[in-house]
Parts: C-alpha cells; sequence; structure tokens
C-alpha cells in the first residue's frame, strides 16, 4: 500500500437479509462457520453466492484516500453508505473483498454514546471520552475547551436529561472532535445543530484535514460535499454509480430526481398542467442546446406559452429559479393583465436573464401562473432544468463558488509618492 | 460566538509507521496469536474506560435514590429472614447444620448470588451497550468487565454485614477464612464463563437467557444453599454430582470450619471454568462482528 494511501476499499461487498428469522439464523451460521472452519479458503461460489432472502448491501465498492483527502458519500437513504462506514470502521466484516485502513481510525457517529441521562454534562464527558479512546488525562485537558466549543457553560452540571437534544448532540460533538485519529469517519451529524455550530463544525473539519487527516464524510448537504471533499462516490443500490470530481457527481446525483430538459410542450390541452380558466402550453429556456450549456456571458432567455379561456381574469406570472440544492437563485414575476382584461387568447411571455447574473451551473425553473397575485392557477414546480456555463473555464464547466457571477466594475489607483 | 482552541496535532510523522488492519472476510482464529494478544491488549488500553463506567454505573444506579448504598444489604438479609423463618415455624425441615442456620443461609445465598449475577452480567452488559457497540469501535470486554466489577463491590458491601452477624451468633472464623474470598471468585469465574459462552446465541435469541435463568433458579434447590446436603436419597446423589455443591461448600466452610470434604471436585471445576471461560472470550471476539451485523443499523 502506498504509504500516503489511508483507506483502501478493494471490490468490498456485504450481504444483508431483509427477514429477521433468517437473519438470525444466518448469523448463527456465520459465526459457527468462523469459529470451525479456521483456515477456510474463502470459497469463490461461497463468498459471491446469496443465501435465500439476501441481497447485496454493498457490491464491488473500490476507493482510496490519500492523507488530507476528504471522500464524500452521497446517495439516497438505504443506499449502502452506513453500512460502508461499519466494515471501515471494523464494526462489521465485509463478505467479499477487502478493506486496509492505514492508522487510527476516529467516528463522529452515534454523538453522545453511552451518555447517562442521570449524570451531570460534566461527568458524561469524561465517560463519552472514554468510549472515544480518549485517556482520563486527555479529557481533563480538554473539559473546558469541550463546553466552550458546545456553549454549555451554564448547564453542565445539570443532569443530560434535561438538556434538549440539540443540546445533547451539541456536546457529543464537542467532546467527538477532541480526538485526533489518521482517518475520520463523519456520518450525517453535521444535519443537526444551529446554523453558527455547523460553521464551527465545518471549520474544524477544515482543520482536520489540513493536518493531514484523511476524512470520509457523508451528508445529504450538496454544498457540505461540494466544499469539503475532494473526490464524491455516488451509492445506489449497494452499488458505486460514479465516482470523481464531487461538482460533477453532485449533478449527475441530483440530476436523477428532477427534469433534464430545457424545454417542454404540451401538444394535447387535456394533458397540460393548469385548470379550466388556464392552461400551459410551453415553457423553455433559450438557447437550446443538447451539448452546450447557455453562455454566462450571453445570458438566457425564458420562453413562457399558455392558454386562457376566460374573460376579465388579473393574470400574473412568477418565476423562480433554484440551484440543485434548492437554493432559490431569484424568485420574480409581473403582472399580464394589470386591468382584469384578459382575452380568450393564447399568450407568449418571453422573460431575459442578464449575462452575468447567473454562475455557471444546473438550474431548475418553477412556474406559477396566478390570478390576483394569490389564487394559483397553474403551479409547476422544477418544470425545465437548464445549465450555465462558464466559456473561460474549459469544456468541464467546473464551477466557481457561489450563486451569482456578476461581472464588477473596478478602478485601481497607484500612488508612487506615498511609499518614499 | 467563542472558539475553542483545541490542540489540533495530528502525528505528521511518518506515516509508515502507522498500522495497518486489513478487514477481510477470513476467520481471525486463522492466526490466533494475534486475536489474543489483540484482546488482551484491548483491555489493557481500556482499563481507564472500565474504571469510568464501572463509576458511572455505581453513581447512576444510586443517585436517584434516598437511601443509596443501604439497597444492596436488603436481598441478603431478606432471604435469610425469610429461611429463619421458614425453619423456625417448621414449615420447612431443615437438618442440623454445623454453624448457627440464619449464617449458614446468608453465606449460602451469598455464595450462589455471586455465581448467578456472573452468569447473567456479561449478556446483560452487552446487551445494555449494544447502540454503543453498532455505531462505534469500542472492546465490549470493557463494558462486561465494568459489569463484572460492580458484582465485586456490590459483594464487598454486603461482607460488611457478615461481621455483626457473626458477633451476634458468637461464631469464631476458621483459620483459612482468608481463603473465603478465593471461593467467592472461583463462584464468580464458573458464572462468568457460563455467561460468555452464552453471549453469541444469547444476543440473537431470548430463549437462552430465559432458558439460564430457569435452570439457575431451579439449580439452587439441588444445591446446598439453604439447606446440608443429604446424605441419602436420590437427592444426594444428584447434589453429590452437583459442580456447584463443591464450590459452594468449600468457600462456606473455608470461612467457618476450616476443613471441607469437596476440596477436588471444588478445584477440578474451577480449573474447566477457567479454561472455558478463555475459551468463551476468545469465541466472543470472533463472533462479535456478526453479532454486531445482526443487531440492526
Amino acid at each position: 500500500m502506498n504509504d500516503d494511501v489511508m483507506i483502501r476499499c478493494d471490490g468490498v461487498g456485504k450481504k444483508f437479509c431483509r427477514d429477521l428469522k433468517k437473519s438470525l439464523w444466518y448469523g448463527v451460521l456465520d459465526s459457527a462457520r468462523d469459529l470451525f472452519r479456521r483456515r477456510q479458503p474463502m470459497i469463490r461460489r461461497e463468498t459471491e453466492s446469496l443465501r435465500n432472502g439476501e441481497f447485496w448491501a454493498n457490491r464491488d465498492i473500490s476507493f482510496e484516500i490519500k492523507r488530507g483527502e476528504c471522500l464524500g458519500l452521497i446517495g439516497r437513504n438505504g443506499a449502502g453508505k452506513t453500512t460502508l462506514l461499519k466494515m471501515l470502521n471494523g464494526l462489521i466484516k465485509p463478505d467479499h473483498g477487502f478493506i486496509k485502513v492505514r492508522g487510527q481510525v476516529g467516528a463522529l457517529i452515534a454523538l453522545g454514546a453511552g451518555f447517562n441521562p442521570v449524570l451531570t454534562g460534566r461527568e458524561n464527558i469524561a465517560v463519552n471520552g472514554a468510549i472515544l479512546g480518549l485517556s482520563k488525562q486527555q479529557i481533563s485537558e480538554a473539559v473546558d475547551d469541550i463546553i466552550d466549543f458546545a456553549e454549555l457553560p451554564h448547564a453542565i452540571d445539570s443532569p443530560v436529561r434535561n438538556y434538549s437534544s440539540g443540546m445533547s448532540v451539541r456536546l457529543g460533538f464537542a467532546i467527538a472532535t477532541c480526538i485526533r485519529p489518521e482517518v475520520l469517519i463523519v456520518d450525517e451529524v453535521l444535519a443537526v445543530g444551529d446554523a453558527d455550530f455547523r460553521l464551527k463544525c465545518l471549520k474544524r473539519m477544515r482543520n482536520v484535514l489540513k493536518n493531514g487527516c484523511a476524512v470520509l464524510l457523508v451528508s445529504h448537504n450538496m454544498t457540505d460535499i461540494r466544499n469539503m471533499a475532494s473526490t464524491a462516490l455516488w451509492m445506489q443500490d449497494g452499488k458505486c454509480q460514479a465516482i470523481g470530481e464531487p461538482y460533477k457527481v453532485v449533478s449527475e446525483y441530483l440530476g436523477t430526481s428532477c427534469s433534464d430538459t430545457a424545454e417542454i410542450e404540451w401538444e394535447d390541452p387535456s394533458a397540460a398542467p393548469g385548470g379550466d380558466s388556464v392552461s400551459l402550453r410551453r415553457v423553455a429556456v433559450l438557447p437550446v442546446d443538447i451539448n452546450k450549456p447557455i453562455s454566462i456571458s450571453t445570458g438566457a432567455k425564458i420562453q413562457l406559452a399558455f392558454d386562457c379561456h376566460e374573460l376579465g381574469l388579473r393574470l400574473g406570472f412568477t418565476l423562480e429559479v433554484c440551484t440543485e440544492e434548492q437554493i432559490v437563485v431569484f424568485h420574480t414575476g409581473g403582472s399580464l393583465t394589470p386591468n382584469g382584461d384578459s382575452v380568450r387568447a393564447n399568450y407568449n411571455v418571453d422573460v431575459t436573464v442578464p449575462s452575468f447574473l447567473l454562475n455557471s451551473g444546473k438550474y431548475q425553473l418553477s412556474v406559477t401562473i396566478d390570478e390576483s397575485q394569490c389564487i394559483a392557477l397553474v403551479h409547476v414546480p422544477n418544470v425545465v432544468t437548464f445549465q450555465v456555463g462558464h466559456e473561460s473555464l474549459g469544456v468541464n464547466h467546473a464551477q466557481l463558488p457561489g450563486v451569482v457571477a456578476p461581472k464588477l466594475t473596478w478602478k485601481c489607483h497607484t500612488n508612487e509618492q506615498s511609499l518614499i | 460566538m467563542s472558539t475553542a482552541n483545541f490542540p489540533l496535532t495530528t502525528s505528521n510523522s511518518d506515516c509508515a509507521e502507522l498500522p495497518v488492519v486489513i478487514y477481510s472476510p477470513a476467520s481471525p482464529l486463522a492466526h490466533p496469536g494475534k486475536l489474543i494478544g489483540e484482546i488482551f491488549s484491548d483491555l489493557w488500553r481500556c482499563r481507564e474506560l472500565t474504571w469510568i463506567l464501572f463509576t458511572r454505573d455505581l453513581k447512576a444506579q444510586y443517585r436517584q435514590s434516598y437511601f443509596g448504598y443501604i439497597w444492596l444489604f436488603v436481598p441478603v438479609i431478606s432471604t435469610t429472614v425469610v429461611w429463619m423463618f421458614l425453619n423456625s415455624t417448621q414449615v420447612i425441615q431443615v437438618a442440623e447444620t454445623p454453624i448457627p442456620y440464619p449464617a449458614y443461609v446468608m453465606l449460602g445465598t451469598m455464595i450462589w448470588g455471586v455465581f448467578t449475577s456472573a452468569v447473567g452480567q456479561p449478556l446483560a452488559s452487552f446487551q445494555a451497550g449494544q447502540s454503543i457497540f453498532m455505531k462505534l469501535k469500542v472492546p465490549p470486554e470493557a463494558f462486561i468487565l465494568a459489569g463484572m466489577s460492580k458484582i465485586v463491590f456490590e459483594l464487598l458491601i454486603r461482607m460488611i454485614v457478615l461481621v455483626p452477624v457473626f458477633m451476634a451468633l458468637k461464631i469464631v472464623p476458621a483459620s483459612t477464612f482468608w481463603l473465603f474470598p478465593v471461593g467467592l471468585a472461583a463462584a464468580g469465574l464458573i458464572g462468568a464463563a457460563i455467561g460468555f459462552l452464552m453471549i453469541p446465541l444469547g444476543s440473537l435469541y431470548s430463549d437462552v437467557s430465559r432458558l439460564v435463568g430457569t435452570v439457575i433458579s431451579f439449580g439452587m434447590y439441588l444445591t446446598p444453599v439453604v439447606y446440608p446436603p443429604p446424605t441419602s436419597g436420590w437427592a444426594s446423589t444428584i447434589i453429590q454430582w452437583n459442580p456447584m455443591t463443591a464450590v459452594v461448600m468449600v468457600t462456606r466452610d473455608w470461612l467457618t470450619l476450616g476443613h471441607s470434604t469437596f476440596l477436588l471436585p471444588f478445584l477440578v471445576t474451577t480449573m474447566i471454568a477457567a479454561i472455558v471461560l478463555f475459551a468463551g472470550i476468545l469465541a466472543f471476539r470472533v463472533v462479535l462482528p456478526h453479532l454486531i451485523e445482526r443487531m440492526g443499523m
């Protein structure tokens, strides 16, 4: 193993069984096999085949994490992320392949494990720290910092059962971050806690990475994955669906859950979204080109076409553009018939999105047509998806951080005299 | 917002020195020496954790109570009182005991209590810590050892009761009284051996602990705990062959009489138990990943 590789997974597979009784019985069989067949050559047939009721919770997972690298693990619930983490942490054994881990493994999982509700926060720091493998001396040295970091100076001497769940998780995280492992496994712990605390946690993780630790991060927050991870692995049904540059993998992953077209037209009015008064005909973000994203320097045009079947409505429209992480970039609209004088006709609305507004990336457009600004006649969330690209960043259209990418004007003055 | 200053000092030394662990489907018993070394180094590494867990349980147990440790004396005293009552009212006829009956029962239940607690403790500790073992890599042996320490601690407290009882009943301890703790330790060892063997199957199926519980409560009456061993009849044969008879009798006799006819079976039983315990600890380690796997996610 290369000296810099901290975790190496090679063709790792794990079988699980959904049926409880069968699962327990397989547990007995596996235990007996390990106890009584010491030098079993792991017969290929045995490791490859599934028993009745079993399925692959993990299948052929291979990757490497080096020092200072962070692997972001993404995927829907039940995709096998936690199973993989458990194997990396050495809690359960792979049924196939092998895992090599260099150095001490620490895990930010199950924050506050072993907290006793009757004991005070201070007493629980000692217990939890010891469970995480800290020595008594390390704990007593860090105890003030822990209380400070968890922001619990007032509550620390009251029983933990009086804490809110947020407070006990904060305390758990503060203790857990005292560990100094060479490999850190983080499982969706940033989801809890308030915004301030989240920022502190992210900062702490960056420090850990800077110190040459290898981090494996599981998160459903794609912004965290993009910001922290150097590689992303997308798992689906226990298999590795994609692995590589985080921006690309995250886009692919998010792409599975929304429409993937920049133009949509309803030929059949009865199938179109809408009701008796208004029905949508067409939504498009131009220019449409499957091979090329919309250039950041030309801007885009949003086209909206709908049929109105009723007279005398005060029609208006609203457009909402979201990033893939569902961050709203803008929410805007206008009034089409402000005087309540709609006619039975086909309405076409062209909206211009200026250049140097949207950053490169994938966006989703939601459309609403309303009456008197309060009754939604048509509402289609994420009706089309379009992509904006930055030519100067090359064909990969890697993204710069940020939601918007404005072109700023600046002036630079020099004053040589003042240096003398 | 306060910012804590943790000493972020992950060792940047040559990482080639870092230990490498390999997880694969192979059985750890393929390298038994490595496995044994691992278990004992884990236990040594976790001595602080064991102590902290022990004190945690102790503190937590009596924090929500006014009488606290006084409750520890209650079982010994109540069992003794019940049997004294049964004996004095002649409801149950108990043969003549070599020492006053209350002391006989008290010592018997004390020894038997150590045995039964030691049988149940490993599985109970393992199950109590399940939520931790399935998420964090921590040796469950430390949790079990902490549970065992609790038994020892409670025993020490109960032994204090013996002093006033012996004085009141004018019993003079035999010269071999210092061997009494050795006997208690043997009772605990035998219990722990059974307890460790129970964990693999017992953590998967609740039938095991129920079955063992039933057998043990029945076993108390096949062991001379509250009555002296009968000398005739079919019951005497069973009691003679019951390995716990020797342990209870020898331990009690060491404190009170100074001589015992059961010394040889006592030694044999203890030796076998020690071997079984060692095998049980090894087996537990081997099957541990499979047990954690079946606990759920």
